[in-house]
């Protein structure tokens, strides 16, 4: 269950995950960039939520996870019917007006068959983004936060003189 | 498979992979390699669109010609080319200094290389291009201190120990560069921001420093100054003008001036004191103001003395690689002056050429001449008070891939390839030399930059003008530019060639800053942000201070009416914390365009950004 994660204190708001995504899902983006202050971005995407609204509302059965965990539309059984647009907290999938079906983030299936990573988080210039299980997630946290403690120790020893 | 192309939109050159499907682009790949510009692979939002330039409705496709009703015909490319040449040949028997030649800065280097010796074999030095107002002024600035063994490449970002952004935004003009800031953050570098605009780029910043537009000079001599007393044996390294001029900025008049606290000028030098491997960026910011050159100088200046690295970021794709290739009216190619032409003269199989200096970019368009030939650029868009000096033109030839504005001034248009639709070198701002592959055949009737050039050169009977590929341009230019690979060295290879430079004794050097006037200020922001793909495009609003605001009685939305010496326009506000006091922040529309005054100063520079204005509150009336 590997998921994308964005680390908000890296993300700049350049909108380079917006164009990438726009690029592999003919011209439309799925994810949404919002300038909430000069220097604060919040994202709306779709989050593969663990117990999806988007799924549970859906009458056609036609959102369904895959073997990574993207929830991803059935683009044959799908209705149009937008049910999941209304129940998504996000609002993220949209209506496809030319094939009257919903589309949302698939986690870029078609880039994932090939073995490569999802565009938004391969282009990201900051490294921003993360496409991790959530155990790596962690690992990597405290990894990041045991840096971050010894070069305090390291600092507190530098004035201090050592601790002992 | 040959189809690795560079992207032309900035100065960073990111390479990309294009995949074809039934042997047409269809999508990109990123590139999996480490040491090519953008590391990875990586993509801003322009070069993740960058197959959509291939199939854009505006893409010019067959010459055309305007007619005496004001309406354009299609001709061939025969009557076109014959016409420019007879046009052409009056007027240079006449006088060949009547004739301008203006670049663009995404055309290749051999295109740049061409145009600049048809002008030259024409007779004159009338030959610039539209980076004369940002790059071609710090460029200016290290020829003259002689900097260039301090230029490196980008990669030395990620190892060093302080990186100063000055008057440079990455997040709006090059975001790649920001993978290459967070490698440098990762391993414990301290990054300075100098901006007058709060911006996102924050976030990655330790210390943000924001002066009032255009003042960044006084904020650099404050600093000089207060480095010469932590370290007074850098002052022998200095002319005695430049100590006088420096002791004139205490710390105390420097706060004075841009509004910089002395504390931070202060800090600011103790960074670069305590730094031992630094890095200077810096940007159009700091070129396109009246004070643009003294600024350069006293940026490297800076540099020099502490050791730091510098990177002189250019707007676009190839501003680096049109003046090594000679497009300035002050040098030859390879920064040669015109004493020194005789390697030219053997080259191009003439016996003499005009040694005079030309005039430059805002020369051309303020004096007015007879005629103008335009390339790759859509100079009435970008350049204020272009439109007058082209409707005074008696011929003006407009060669550009994408209509524009100034199709409305041109009497003949000419449709051009693309980089990747022609193939060809850019030099990007490392100066690394990158070979971008052919990957489509262009649109139309559309022809390669250089391939026009040379027939027209032909075809107006000048010596040496048979070339067929880009590689026979790369070829001489290799023998006439030192540093410059043959097509053998870059050809097929993802990360190019970084030229070297020649290395020399360092002279720092300072020039006195003019003063400024004007209590209000206009920043222009976003000059170099077209071709921004739609879907990340903002509105475009002006962006004004609290204090400002509530001292003109504005509110979010209200409009106002701005004032310059070269007209007035209406402009929607929106209250924000980004910009400093006295200032308004606006977006380069083409409404805006008409009020920024074409004055330049003494040294050539351009005022884009902080341009005198009066703000007032515009009532709107009611009928």
């Amino acid at each position: 269950m590997r998921k994308i994660f964005i680390d908000f204190r890296k993300c700049v708001g350049c909108g380079s995950c917006v164009a990438a995504c726009a690029r592999e899902h003919n011209g439309k983006p799925n994810i949404t960039l919002i300038e909430a202050s000069e220097i604060m971005m919040m994202s709306l995407n779709c989050r593969h939520c663990e117990n999806s609204p988007c799924m549970l509302v859906c009458s056609a059965r036609a959102l369904y996870r895959d073997e990574d965990g993207a929830v991803r539309v059935r683009h044959q059984d799908c209705v149009g019917c937008m049910l999941c647009e209304i129940a998504c907290p996000f609002g993220m999938p949209r209506f496809d007006e030319r094939r009257k079906v919903m589309v949302k983030c698939d986690l870029c299936a078609h880039r994932r068959k090939e073995g490569k990573l999802p565009a938004c988080v391969s282009t990201c210039p900051t490294g921003a983004l993360v496409f991790a299980t959530e155990e790596e997630i962690t690992r990597i946290k405290v990894t990041q936060n045991i840096a971050k403690r010894e070069e305090l120790l390291k600092k507190v020893e530098k004035i201090m003189g050592g601790l002992r | 498979m040959r189809t690795i192309i560079t992207c032309p939109h900035c100065s960073m050159g990111c390479r990309v992979r294009v995949r074809k499907v039934i042997s047409r682009p269809f999508n990109i790949d990123y590139l999996p390699f480490e040491d090519i510009p953008n590391p990875h692979g990586k993509l801003c939002a322009r070069g993740n669109s960058l197959i959509e330039l291939l199939s854009s409705k505006q893409r010019l496709k067959r010459p055309l010609k305007i007619t005496e009703s004001g309406k354009f015909v299609e001709i061939s490319w025969d009557r076109a080319l014959d016409e420019m040449t007879l046009r052409f040949s009056e007027f240079s028997k006449d006088d060949p200094t009547g004739i301008g030649f203006i670049s663009g800065e995404m055309i290749s280097n051999e295109s740049a290389y061409l145009f600049q010796k048809l002008a030259r074999l024409m007779g004159t030095n009338n030959v610039d291009s539209t980076a004369a107002i940002s790059h071609a002024i710090s460029i200016r600035a290290l020829n003259e201190i002689n900097a260039w063994g301090m230029w490196m490449p980008f990669s030395t970002i990620g190892e060093s120990d302080l990186v100063i952004l000055w008057g440079f935004n990455p997040v709006g003009t090059a975001p790649v560069l920001l993978s290459w800031l967070v490698k440098a953050k990762e391993n414990g570098a301290r990054i300075i921001v100098v901006d007058p605009r709060i911006t996102s780029i924050e976030k990655l910043a330790d210390l943000v420093v924001q002066p009032l537009p255009g003042t960044d000079v006084f904020l650099m001599l404050s600093i000089l100054n207060v480095i010469l007393t932590m370290d007074p044996d850098a002052s022998a390294r200095l002319p005695p003008g430049a100590l006088r001029l420096i002791s004139s900025y205490p710390p105390v008049r420097g706060e004075e001036i841009t509004g910089v606290s002395a504390d931070a000028i202060i800090s600011i030098a103790r960074e670069t004191e305590l730094s031992s491997s630094g890095v200077l960026l810096w940007g159009s910011g700091i070129t396109m103001t009246i004070n643009g050159y003294p600024a350069t100088l006293a940026l490297i200046t800076l540099a020099a003395l502490k050791g730091l690295s510098i990177i002189p970021m250019g707007r676009y794709g190839n501003s680096q690689g049109v003046l090594d290739m000679g497009v300035t009216p002050y040098y030859l190619p390879g920064y040669a002056h015109y004493t020194d032409a005789e390697p030219f003269l053997k080259a191009w199989l003439v016996e003499d050429i005009n040694r005079e200096e030309g005039m430059n970019l805002v020369e051309m368009l303020s004096r007015g001449l007879s005629a103008f030939y335009i390339l790759g650029t859509d100079i009435v868009s970008l350049i204020p008070g272009a439109e007058r000096a082209l409707e005074r033109a008696g011929f003006v030839v407009f060669q550009n891939a994408f209509q524009g504005k100034t199709m409305e001034f041109a009497d003949i248009v000419l449709p051009s390839a693309l980089l990747f639709e022609s193939g060809g070198t850019t030099t990007n701002s490392e100066g690394r030399v990158l070979w971008c592959d052919r990957i489509k055949r262009p649109p139309g009737e559309a022809k390669g930059d250089f391939e026009v050039i040379a027939q027209l050169g032909r075809r107006m009977k000048l010596p040496g003008f048979s070339y067929a590929f880009p590689e026979e341009v790369l070829r001489e230019i290799s023998i006439l530019v030192p540093g410059y690979p043959e097509p053998k060295d870059v050809k097929n290879r993802p990360d190019g060639f970084i030229v070297p430079r020649r290395k020399g004794l360092v002279v720092p050097k300072l020039e006195s800053p003019l003063s400024l006037d004007g209590r209000f200020r206009l920043l222009v922001t976003g000059q170099s942000m077209r071709f921004l793909p739609e879907v990340i495009k903002g509105e475009n609003t002006a962006k004004i201070n609290r204090e400002d605001a509530s001292v003109l009685g504005l509110k979010n939305g209200d409009s106002v009416i701005v004032k310059t010496d070269a007209g007035s326009a209406v402009l929607r506000v929106k209250i924000s914390s980004s910009p400093p006091r006295n200032t308004l922040i606006v977006h380069w529309s083409d409404e805006l365009r008409k009020i920024i005054p074409l004055r330049i100063s003494k040294w050539g520079c351009l005022d884009i950004k902080s341009v005198p204005c009066v703000v007032e509150r515009y009532e709107e009336d009611i009928h």
